[in-house]
């Protein structure tokens, strides 16, 4: 199959994943035995002011009418009014999907060169130091809860060192100027490079803790991978050529063994979008797993909605993209 | 060249680190940290969660406003000097100070006053129905006689309810002409009123960056004394070991929503930098039981229920000494409240209770709470208390919007909750608590009880003092004996605040229903 078709064959399987996503988020919502108006209203309200709010939300519509009103609105590219915040969605979402992104790209970034990196060494050097050490890495990595090392990290390296701030995406004196939502971007654009710094320091806790999972679960495919090539007969070949082993490992071993780290660092980024929510409550971070967490506590349908099809949408485009690239590196997976 | 390279990347990684100055707070700023997540709008004609509402009073200036007086809510004086009411109590007429400015300098005249209160009943949001139900006010109700002038008329209502109302948030007064110049198809400056203020309060709202900071700035135009704290920087941050580390290591002034176990250790830590201010929260927390279900409906399992129950343990373990026994529906320092605690743990005489109605062997019962650590502890209190008389009972947490929904429809056998007080008088609590017909807490317990619900009504039109005080105190005892609930205790709400702040336990007295940022300096 041409790559051309390809692309296309994925795109209208993404299309399907979206609508899939659209229809399952709608019908768990509207099944769930709660009571939206309720939830935003308080325990106060007396059923006269939750009925008009519930007629005002169009709430008391049949469901099948909300369906039609819900999609009719999704395909004009309006994800209607947080029942909440009573903004549009899309505002809220555009609010706090630049600081889930900032955060998950450092984190992705920090996972693929550590994890590459260890899983490398671990491979080359195995059953050394660096594989004992990489491996207990990686065990702790995967079994660590974010949430409480978070804390312990910010107990360390704030409240006893003070080498770094406890939360928050910069200091609450600085009041950057703001273009595209991304702090670290907006301050190179704007030169306030006093606020890019500042931006820098307060992401690397959250990196180190948003980042530590994936680059324990890279590590070890990379491992696997680069053990698994290392034995090839292509390897044998190009050592008994008499290559220096750095560049047997570097120029044949490594870029094979990093086809199947390609997955899986597709699949890292969604849950880094997603599973962002313990890290932006520990470090303050004002994301979209929050946005998402509050409303789904507060069964806020719009916004549930329209926090999940983002997400949906930027995992699926990921993914589709790792797909590509992964077909473009590996033909036989265009078949 | 390669070493030069990565040599530069740490360089620059180094100054990265370290271009972070410490944060010093200036004298005239105030920083709180705070889980902002609760933080909708600003909108007075809106806002009706508490701490959102403690903001919303230091931006808008009301007709009147209270103030803790010899430890009971007082009416006083704000944008009105002075006021009257008609002989048959339900035409108020307001007098305005002349020469009060809004913060953008706009002279404040009787007309915003019927704007606001007029665009409060036609927005129809969370608080309207304090306008409309409790004072009986229409879109007509409120007319501006003159500049200085308006008067409002209502359905009669006690004059310590109406001036209670008009003192909320809902009572905020908005300067139409800015807020006209913000409309969008015709939204009477909903969306704009969200994040932006125009009022004629001691702050401003500067800032909201949600899930970041709110910033207020001093009103230069504000009629009262200018306030020592200018600036009043609130950072969210939703995770309460944070603020707890913040606050310890002074980078906030003060830390709203501490733990409980944080809260005593500051109490029970004399001398250090930071200490505890507390003061009675607005709400009451209680056990109600459906009385309409099974072994509820006879009186004398309820009043064993009541007996069962450990009251002490729940005040001085789950909430560590930070609650105040009291058992009836009205709060501490309200009109008609006189201390009234008559139940005590006593198993024998709960036990006999049971057996009088035939339940000596107990029966099997469901406790609903929401996912508060303080609910579900005291939930795990009360389902101990209740196996002491052979009762069996399951508890169920449910998450708000799934709890309200079923209680309203009076679909739960108990339940553990709270109830936040809408305006600092008895009838705010009274009606709820014992009117069936305002379908609020007796109605969702399936109380329907004729008399205490004429009682609840009574009080609440009679406007000769001593003799409403007279229905409160034979409406508690009523409730107390027969009523679907235990009243657990009034909680007692708290601080973290570092030594330089002065002011804020005035400042805080009287809670969401009054406080005063302007009472605060460092």
């Amino acid at each position: 199959m041409e790559l051309g078709s390809f692309i296309i064959k994925r795109l209208s399987l993404m299309v399907l994943v979206i609508f899939g996503v659209l229809i399952i988020v709608f019908v768990v919502t509207r099944i769930i035995p709660a009571d939206p108006v309720g939830a935003i209203l308080g325990g106060n309200a007396p059923p006269e002011t939750v009925d008009a709010m519930r007629h005002q939300l169009g709430l008391d519509k049949p469901i099948f009418a909300q369906l039609l009103d819900y999609l009719g609105g999704i395909f004009r590219g309006n994800l209607g009014n947080s029942l909440v915040s009573s903004r549009p969605v899309m505002t809220d979402i555009m609010e706090f999907l630049p600081a889930t992104i900032e955060l998950a790209i450092s984190s992705i970034i920090f996972a693929v060169v550590l994890g590459i990196v260890l899983g490398l060494l671990s491979a080359v050097f195995r059953n050394r130091f660096i594989d004992h050490f990489s491996r207990v890495f990686s065990i702790l990595g995967i079994s660590l809860p974010g949430f409480w090392l978070g804390l312990i990290l910010i107990l360390i390296f704030y409240y006893r060192l003070g080498w770094l701030p406890s939360g928050g995406q910069y200091d609450m004196f600085l009041f950057p100027t703001r273009t595209t939502g991304f702090i670290l971007l907006d301050a190179a654009i704007h030169g306030e490079w006093d606020v890019f710094f500042n931006g820098i320091k307060h992401l690397i806790l959250p990196t180190f803790i948003l980042g530590y999972s994936s680059t324990a679960s890279i590590a070890r495919i990379m491992r696997a991978s680069m053990l698994d090539v290392l034995h090839q007969n292509y390897i044998r070949t190009a050592r008994a050529k008499g290559l220096p082993r750095k560049v047997v490992i570097l120029r044949h071993a490594l870029k094979n063994a990093l086809i199947p780290v390609i997955t899986i660092i597709g699949l890292e980024f969604g849950g880094l979008l997603s599973g962002a929510v313990l890290t932006e409550t520990i470090f303050s971070w004002p994301g979209l797993g929050r946005y998402i967490v509050n409303s789904l506590l507060t069964l806020d349908y719009p916004a549930i909605s329209g926090g999940t099809i983002f997400i949906a949408l930027i995992y699926s485009v990921v993914n589709l993209a790792v797909d590509i690239l992964y077909a473009a590196v590996d033909p036989r997976m265009r078949s | 060249m390669k070493r030069k390279g990565m040599g530069l990347v740490g360089l620059f990684l180094l100054v990265a680190i370290s271009f972070v100055a410490a944060a010093n707070i200036p004298k005239d700023t105030l920083v709180l940290a705070s889980n902002t997540e609760i933080f909708k709008t600003f909108d007075p004609g809106v806002c009706f969660e508490v701490e959102p509402s403690i903001y919303v009073k230091n931006i808008y200036a009301n007709l009147v406003t209270l103030r803790v007086v010899n430890d009971a809510f007082t009416p006083v004086a704000d944008l009105a000097e002075k006021w009257e009411q008609s002989q048959d109590g339900k035409v108020w007429t307001f007098y305005l100070r002349k020469g009060v400015k809004f913060a953008n300098g706009d002279t404040v005249k009787a007309s915003d006053v019927e704007y606001s209160y007029r665009r409060a009943i036609k927005l129809n949001k969370s608080p309207a129905w304090l306008f409309t139900d409790t004072l009986g006010l229409t879109e007509d109700s409120i007319k501006a006689v003159n500049d200085t002038t308006v008067t409002i008329t209502t359905n009669g209502a006690p004059s310590n309810v109406v001036l209670s109302v008009l003192a909320a948030n809902i009572g905020g007064v908005l300067n139409e002409k800015e807020v006209k110049a913000h409309e969008t198809n015709g939204d009477m400056g909903l969306a704009w009123l969200t994040d932006h203020s125009a009022g004629a309060g001691p702050y401003v709202l500067k800032e909201w960056r949600r899930k970041t900071q709110i910033v207020l700035a001093e009103n230069k135009n504000y009629y009262g004394d200018q306030p020592a704290i200018k600036t009043i920087l609130m950072r969210d941050v939703p995770e309460a070991s944070d603020r707890y580390l913040l606050l310890k290591k002074g980078d906030v002034d003060v830390a709203w929503q501490i733990t409980v176990e944080q809260a005593a250790s500051l109490r029970d830590t004399k001398g250090g930098d930071v200490s505890l201010v507390s003061t009675p929260a607005q709400s009451l927390e209680y056990v109600a039981v459906n009385a309409s279900w099974g072994p509820f409906k006879d009186v004398r399992v309820r009043q064993a229920i009541k007996y069962a129950i450990d009251y002490d343990a729940i005040i001085n373990k789950v909430r560590e000494g930070f609650a105040i026994k009291n058992q009836q529906f009205l709060a501490i320092g309200y009109f008609g409240y006189k201390e009234s605690n008559p139940f005590t743990r006593d198993v024998a005489k709960a036990k006999k209770l049971l057996a009088d109605a035939g339940y000596a062997n107990g029966f099997e019962v469901e406790i609903v709470t929401n996912e508060s650590e303080v609910r579900r502890a005291q939930a795990v209190v009360v389902q101990s208390n209740l196996a002491d008389l052979g009762i069996k009972s399951s508890i169920v947490i449910m998450q708000a919007a799934q709890m309200y929904d079923k209680y309203r429809n009076q679909s739960l056998q108990m339940i553990v909750a709270g109830w936040g007080i809408d305006y600092p008088d008895a009838d705010a609590l009274a009606k709820p608590f014992a009117d069936y017909t305002v379908k609020q807490l007796a109605w969702r317990n399936a109380w329907i009880d004729d008399k205490a619900a004429a009682m609840a009504s009574a009080a609440g039109k009679e406007i000769n003092e001593q003799k409403r005080a007279q229905i409160y105190y034979d409406l508690v005892k009523y409730w107390q004996d027969n009523g679907p609930f235990a009243m657990l205790y009034q909680p007692i709400e708290y601080w973290g605040i570092r030594k330089e702040v002065k002011g804020y336990e005035k400042a805080f007295e009287g809670y969401n229903v009054h406080c005063d940022f302007t009472l605060i300096s460092k």
